[in-house]
């Protein structure tokens, strides 16, 4: 059954040409934008840009086009147009800008759930043991003998302890966000697994029974019967 | 003396007093807080009565439905008719999904409802395409008893829900659970048929095949090792820590520099299929042409040539570049290799699992020219480029014409079949706040 994050992975499989759409570059901003960073500035271009105001690149670098544009959407909902993105124009595009470049984007969902599950299952193993771990609730995803979305794996009732406890529901720290990120980018370190379980508290007889491929930090992975 | 007895009394009744108002708070307490509880198990059974509910008339509809489909001889009533199992069948899974039965034992009923969901989308869109139906209604009365089967089941299920706090409890988990066709089955995706069909959940895509990988000789852990020390010269500590099998690898960790490393080199030719270092970033040195250049050369050193950047991504200091394939002039999304550089130029991570598994030499002649293909996209896009390129497209490889255009600010890739001019995939570039640039 096709999906949405079905969709996506597809996306990133294909990761399309950028001859005609020139990537991004990192730059920094003088006082304009709250925060100061390109990441902010960043966030002001995507959201204009989505939206049909800024038609620049999306560069994190503040410039007339920029400035242009601040001021149109400002124009455009009744706000004081002085190109200054305050709290008034912040909400007005539905943005919460970050006060610092190094705090984790929490924009997206899937990525955001997905990073939880990561902190509350796996901080405190090596990183690529937390790579592992969203690389097993992705490989869930798209395998058909299990729910089609990152949410319906993580909250299968009795899938990941983390929910049952409530560990779930904890802030993830930065390193937790990009394991995340890189196992949604297609890196798959368990080479397909399905199941993992920490063998000094697992309890399930049926998990024991399943054969250990790989064995990172506390947890041992394995691909299923 | 009296006196002295009626402040004994008043302590007495004093302290009786107050036991009878403690023991009645207590006993309030009790009743509250035990109330509260039932409450809460009543909401809980409640919905996980709905879920069972959802799943019963998902499958339920699912069989009338096929019983329409075997008897029907128009295809327009098959298709709207397959296009209500496909939500049958997501309502069927979400239902399943949402009960509190352990996993292993709904995985194949789970698998079956995806892919009756699955098949039925799939001959949605063969209809769309004009192909010939024969192969999905040669299907139908198989699925349908499968689906009859599993409906009586559940049905039988059903007649045990609506007990006191039956789910909640784990009651009758044992009978509530009873979705494999034979419970003494060990292995229970061969209680349902194999649906081969054109989708991402068909039984062939199980079959992961690494063609031309597989034919390779196999090598030994000591030899892998070596080629781990080969590729990066300050990697020691090196210790095989488990084997992968999509496709056999050996896996290791190691350090390299201050940092952790963890490779995965291929059983079949010894491929470095990924590497992944835990780096932080601290400085951006390098632009955008600088790291897709250092990228490329860490490819080539890897054992990937000839190879195209197709797409630059940047989060938190570090960009991934995406490197493809290109063979007689025709970009290769099947064949990817993926590079993460930080922007201060170190390497931070390599994969290229895709590649090993797709690449090949292939025959790679369009039909039709880029004018003719360009003219297959509505007239509403403004076309910024065009290129060949090769596609995977439900298991398949499509060759296509990739159309870059755009349309009010919205940026678009248009693939466009190069043989007939059909439109095969269409995608839209979008931004998130942070996380760079992806298609979808």
């Amino acid at each position: 059954m096709k999906k949405k994050i079905a969709i996506v992975f597809l996306a990133l499989i294909l990761c399309v040409t950028n001859v005609a759409f020139a990537g991004a570059k990192t730059a920094y901003a003088a006082n304009i934008v709250k925060g100061d960073t390109a990441a902010n500035i960043r966030a002001v271009q995507t959201r204009l840009s989505n939206w049909g105001y800024y038609t620049g690149k999306v560069d994190g670098i503040w410039g007339s086009k920029t400035l242009a544009a601040v001021k149109y959407f400002q124009r455009r909902n009744g706000l004081v147009a002085d190109g200054i993105v305050g709290p008034a124009t912040e909400a007005a595009m539905g943005l919460r800008l970050g006060s610092s470049s190094n705090s984790p984007s929490t924009s997206n969902a899937n990525l955001n759930l997905l990073a939880r599950c990561v902190y509350a299952e796996a901080r405190g193993e090596p990183y690529i043991g937390q790579v592992a771990v969203a690389a097993v609730v992705l490989n869930r995803v798209k395998s058909s003998s299990f729910p089609n979305s990152i949410s319906g794996v993580i909250y299968q009732p009795g899938a990941f302890t983390c929910v049952s406890d409530g560990q779930i529901n904890l802030t993830p720290n930065q390193s937790a966000y990009n394991a995340a990120r890189d196992a949604l980018n297609g890196y798959d370190p368990t080479g397909g697994c399905l199941y993992y379980y920490n063998p000094a508290t697992a309890t399930s007889k049926w998990i024991w029974s399943l054969k250990v491929t790989l064995t990172v930090g506390r947890h041992s992975f394995a691909l299923g019967k | 003396m009296e006196e002295r007895k009626r402040g004994i009394w008043a302590a007495i009744l004093s302290a009786v007093f107050g036991f009878v108002i403690l023991v009645g708070c207590l006993l309030f307490g009790i009743f509250y807080i035990k109330s509260d509880h039932e409450k809460n198990l009543m909401k809980l059974e409640s919905a996980y009565q709905s879920s069972f509910y959802e799943l019963s008339e998902g499958v339920s509809s699912i069989e009338t439905n096929l019983g329409k489909m075997m008897v029907s001889t128009s295809d327009t009533a098959n298709i709207r008719l397959a296009a209500e199992n496909y939500r049958n069948a997501q309502s069927a899974l979400r239902g399943l999904s949402n009960l509190p039965i352990d996993r292993q034992s709904t995985a194949s009923t789970a698998k079956f409802l995806n892919q009756v969901g699955d098949w039925s989308d799939s001959m949605m869109r063969a209809a769309a395409r004009g192909d010939d139906l024969t192969p999905y209604r040669d299907k139908i009365e198989e699925i349908y008893i499968y689906t009859a089967q599993l409906n009586s089941r559940i049905s039988d299920m059903l007649a045990l829900v609506g007990d006191d706090y039956l789910i909640v409890n784990n009651a009758s988990k044992e009978k509530l659970s009873n979705f494999d066709y034979n419970e003494k089955s060990v292995d229970p995706s061969a209680e349902y048929p194999e649906l081969i069909y054109d989708g991402p959940y068909s039984s062939a895509q199980d079959k992961d095949s690494f063609g031309e990988l597989n034919e390779l000789p196999e090598i030994t852990e000591t030899e892998a090792i070596k080629i781990l020390i080969d590729a990066f010269d300050d990697v020691r500590n090196i210790e095989h820590c488990g084997t992968g099998s999509k496709p056999e690898c050996y896996m290791f960790t190691a350090n390299i520099g201050d940092d952790q490393l963890f490779a995965a080199i291929s059983l079949h030719g010894g491929k470095i299929l990924s590497v992944e270092t835990n780096r932080t970033i601290d400085v951006a040195r390098y632009g955008e042409e600088a790291i897709a250049r250092m990228a490329k050369t860490v490819a080539v050193d890897l054992g990937y040539d000839n190879l195209t950047e197709v797409w630059y991504n940047e989060v938190d200091g570090v960009a991934t570049v995406s490197l493809v394939h290109e063979q007689d002039g025709v970009i290769c999304y099947t064949d990817l290799v993926k590079v993460k550089m930080g922007l201060d130029g170190s390497f931070i991570g390599f994969e290229a699992t895709g590649y090993c598994k797709c690449h090949k030499c292939r025959e790679l002649v369009p039909v039709i020219s880029p004018s003719a293909a360009a003219s297959s996209v509505s007239n509403k896009l403004k076309i910024v480029n065009i290129r060949p390129a090769l596609i995977p497209k439900d298991g398949k490889e499509v060759l296509c014409y990739e159309v870059a255009a755009t349309f009010k600010g919205l940026r678009y890739f248009v693939y466009v079949d190069a043989t007939d001019g059909s439109e095969v995939e269409i995608m839209r570039v979008t931004e998130q706040p942070g996380q760079g640039k992806m298609v979808a």
